[in-house]
């Protein structure tokens, strides 16, 4: 059992290890999947974010643009008024007026330029603080040192203008701006003066505002030294991709920043559904595949506990067909030439045959137990028993299957009972009692005819105690054939549930004239032919006794010339009954002396007559009888006394001495007016 | 049964092939009619080729043997195989013939 536990722990832990495998693999495909996902998303923000960024980029430069041109007509205005200082003022009312988005500009000249104005002259003009009234400013306090300034520094280097970083306005407080500046020059070139506009970024914001790559991505500009023109309206988020562009020669950098939730917002959600729905069919797979193995494994167990039960059947079958008599038994006689078969339809089957020689006798039973399987086997093996001891009281197939049917009646609460044919057959004269306890009748096949057994079967064995079983007789020729068989024969039956029947068997042994092996095979190959695909449904028993009768005889006439046959007889009965051909030469000399004898005594001269030699084997004896009609003569009245001188010794004499020494025994006798002379001689057989 | 007789420098040599049994005996009886009228020298019966002898064959050669005793030559019996050698024996004349290998 610990065994097959850990097998099964096994074969569970393989399982669960191709579940992970499988797992595993669904995981790593999935990963592989969303980071190939994740960074098309991040090209794909990146292709819009620079899309946005440069459409942008376009629309602040024409704003821009407006403002950079009003500043060049300003820039041409100052330079042609440079005599006049007070042209200044309207000059930059005029710029202011030209643009909402001009908050302020302004013309600041080099020191002494202008001598009567002071060291420094500024002019600007913005707005008052309601914003209603444009008004011009000089030189504030605030501007004294204006030159010293950034935006004067950078300013009076360009004739071409530029932009420089954003400031709060003071006087605007929060306004945010960023200024431009140029330089004028005066008729050598020289720059002389810078004028500055500041502009409101208010015209820019919206444009950048505007800007929505994604839902809360946000746009924001700022100047290259960092300084914000355009800040974002959302908070800016930690996890975020931002993506910049420079815009040509304003010094700013505008920016695009994605916070990634957003970039990824498409991503996240098929992988969501991605992963439901992997997580659904690994949920799936794993709940088919513990399934598939709980299937597997008590489909396992099974297979497991069959191939046992299989195993200790197939046991069962060898220890059955151990049970069944060897055919090549060397006790068998020489006489009868016997062969089973025995094919269960299951593994083991409840069809027995079985016989044995005892005592000059050939026992044999054939026999079906109602039913199959284990439980007929079991009957079976009992009724085997009963009838090798049964058969040891004596030659009686009646007495034995009364004692079998008693036994098996007994206590036989299955109610199982037996069909048996039993006989015992005399080796030495082919004599065969029987009794046929309800089994299909035997075949007789005698001179290539088959004839069914025809006496009435008595009752079946283990019904009733007191049954009787009438036993009959029959006796066999040199050759006849006896057939027994089980049902398993005669109905073995075909797909089309039609039987073999007892018409087809006989068919089958008509005219048949080999030996019983010859006989077996050929009932086996037409069964199975006729059975074809169909399964096995019943035992096949088969049994097959064939006789040959060890009795010889020969007429010989009273002639010498007559003795030349006597060598070629005792041939082919040595032949015939397997007999060592080593007794060949003490049987020829009795044989020789002995019918020497009879040429020359037993008629008298010219009187022709006969004399008859019988060669039997019973048991385990030759039997020789020489007999004859002649006078009575006893030869054993003769024997040579070796005592005597050899040419006082009777002339016949040694004849029988030499009988008698190659014999074992020698006995004479006369009844019916015949001289009967018996010599028998132990066998010895051919191994 | 043949029977092939060969003379060489007063031995006469009786070669026997096949079966001694009583009708081999009574066939061959007047064949061994010249070893009766040699029987004064030495008289060889070479047994090789027989395989067996009944008592009218023994008696055969004890005629032979009765004769030349009386003439005064002598008579050896040559090669007996095993099966003869076992009849001479339950007949007691192993001894009274001179068996010679």
């Amino acid at each position: 059992m610990m065994g097959l536990f850990n097998k099964n722990n096994d074969f569970a832990k393989k399982e669960m290890m191709r579940i992970f495998l499988a797992v595993f693999i669904v995981v790593a495909i999935s990963l592989v999947y969303y980071f190939f996902m994740r960074n098309e998303a991040q090209k794909n923000a990146e292709r819009r974010a620079h899309e946005a960024l440069n459409a942008t980029e376009t629309m602040i430069l024409s704003r821009l643009g407006k403002i950079e041109t009003i500043v060049t007509t300003m820039q041409f205005m100052v330079g042609y008024s440079l005599d006049d200082p007070n042209e200044m003022d309207s000059i930059s009312i005029k710029t202011v007026k030209s643009s909402k988005v001009i908050l302020g500009a302004g013309v600041a000249f080099k020191e002494d330029f202008f001598p009567d104005k002071g060291k420094l002259y500024m002019t600007y003009a913005c707005y008052d603080n309601d914003g209603d009234t444009l008004g011009v400013e000089h030189l504030r306090k605030d501007d004294e040192e204006y030159t010293k300034e950034e935006w004067f520094k950078k300013g009076i280097e360009t004739m071409k203008g530029t932009w420089i970083d954003p400031y709060y306005d003071d006087v605007e407080g929060i306004t945010k701006m960023i200024s431009y500046v140029c330089a004028v020059k005066d008729k050598n070139q020289e720059p002389v003066a810078v004028i500055i506009a500041d502009v409101s970024t208010r015209t820019i914001d919206s444009v950048v505002q505007s800007v929505h790559v994604f839902p809360n991505s946000f746009c924001t500009l700022v100047s290259q030294s960092g300084k914000m023109i355009v800040s974002p309206l959302h908070k800016v988020e930690d996890k975020s991709h931002t993506y910049t562009e420079e815009i040509d020669n304003k010094n700013m950098i505008l920016s695009v920043t994605i916070p990634d939730r957003e970039m990824y917002k498409e991503l996240y959600r098929s992988s969501m559904i991605f992963a439901l729905l992997g997580l659904f069919e690994l949920l799936a797979i794993i709940f088919i595949v513990l399934r598939a193995a709980r299937n597997l494994m008590q489909l396992h167990d099974m297979k497991i506990k069959e191939q046992r039960i299989e195993s200790e059947l197939s046991v069962a079958r060898d220890m059955q067909q151990s049970l069944l008599p060897d055919a090549l038994s060397p006790e068998l006689s020489a006489n009868v030439d016997v062969r089973g078969l025995l094919v269960p339809a299951r593994y083991v089957g409840g069809d027995l045959y079985d016989y044995f020689v005892h005592d000059g006798n050939l026992y044999f039973c054939i026999g079906d137990v109602s039913g199959k399987g284990v439980p007929a086997a079991l009957l079976m093996v009992e009724a085997r028993q009963l009838f090798r001891t049964l058969a040891a009281h004596g030659p009686h197939p009646d007495r034995i299957l009364h004692d079998i049917n008693i036994s098996a009646s007994e206590n036989n609460k299955d109610m199982m009972f037996m069909t048996m044919f039993l006989g015992v057959m005399e080796l030495s004269s082919g004599k065969v009692r029987y009794c046929n306890a309800g089994h299909n009748p035997p075949m007789i096949i005698r001179d290539g005819h088959a004839t069914y057994l025809d006496t009435p079967p008595c009752l079946l064995l283990g019904i009733d105690t007191n049954a009787e079983y009438e036993p009959h007789e029959l006796t066999l020729s040199d050759g006849d054939m006896l057939f027994l068989y089980t049902d398993g024969l005669t109905e073995a039956e075909n797909k089309q549930k039609e039987l073999l029947g007892e018409k087809r068997a006989l068919e089958t042994a008509e005219g048949f004239n080999g030996k019983t092996n010859e006989l077996i095979e050929k009932m086996q190959q037409v069964t199975s032919g006729f059975v074809g695909q169909a399964e096995q449904s019943d035992d096949l028993t088969m049994l097959a006794i064939r006789y040959t009768s060890a009795s010889s005889s020969l007429v010989l006439k009273n002639d010498f010339n007559e003795l030349a046959k006597v060598k070629p007889f005792i041939d082919s009965f040595i032949a015939k009954n397997n007999i060592d051909t080593s007794l060949e030469p003490q049987i020829s000399l009795a044989l020789d002396e002995a019918l020497t004898n009879v040429v020359m005594y037993a008629y008298p001269k010219n009187v022709t007559g006969e004399a008859v030699v019988t060669m039997n084997v019973v048991n385990d004896e030759i039997i020789i009888e020489i007999s004859d009609h002649g006078v009575p003569f006893n030869p054993l009245n003769y024997e040579t006394d070796f005592n005597i001188p050899l040419e006082e010794r009777h002339k016949g004499g040694m004849g029988i001495h030499i009988i008698k020494e190659s014999m074992d025994t020698v006995n004479y006798d006369y009844r019916d007016n015949t001289n009967i002379l018996t010599l028998t001689k132990k066998i010895i057989k051919i191994k | 049964m043949d029977i092939n007789i060969i003379e060489k420098e007063n031995v006469i040599t009786a070669v026997f092939d096949g079966r001694l049994d009583t009708l081999a005996a009574q066939q061959i009886a007047e064949t061994l009619e010249p070893l009766m009228q040699h029987a004064d020298q030495t008289i060889i019966l070479d047994c090789e080729k027989m395989p067996f002898i009944s008592s009218s064959g023994l008696r055969l050669f004890l005629k032979i043997r009765k004769e030349a005793t009386e003439k005064g030559g002598k008579l050896r019996l040559r090669k007996v195989c095993p099966d003869v050698m076992q009849v001479l024996k339950m007949t007691k004349l192993e001894d009274v013939f001179e068996i010679v290998g």
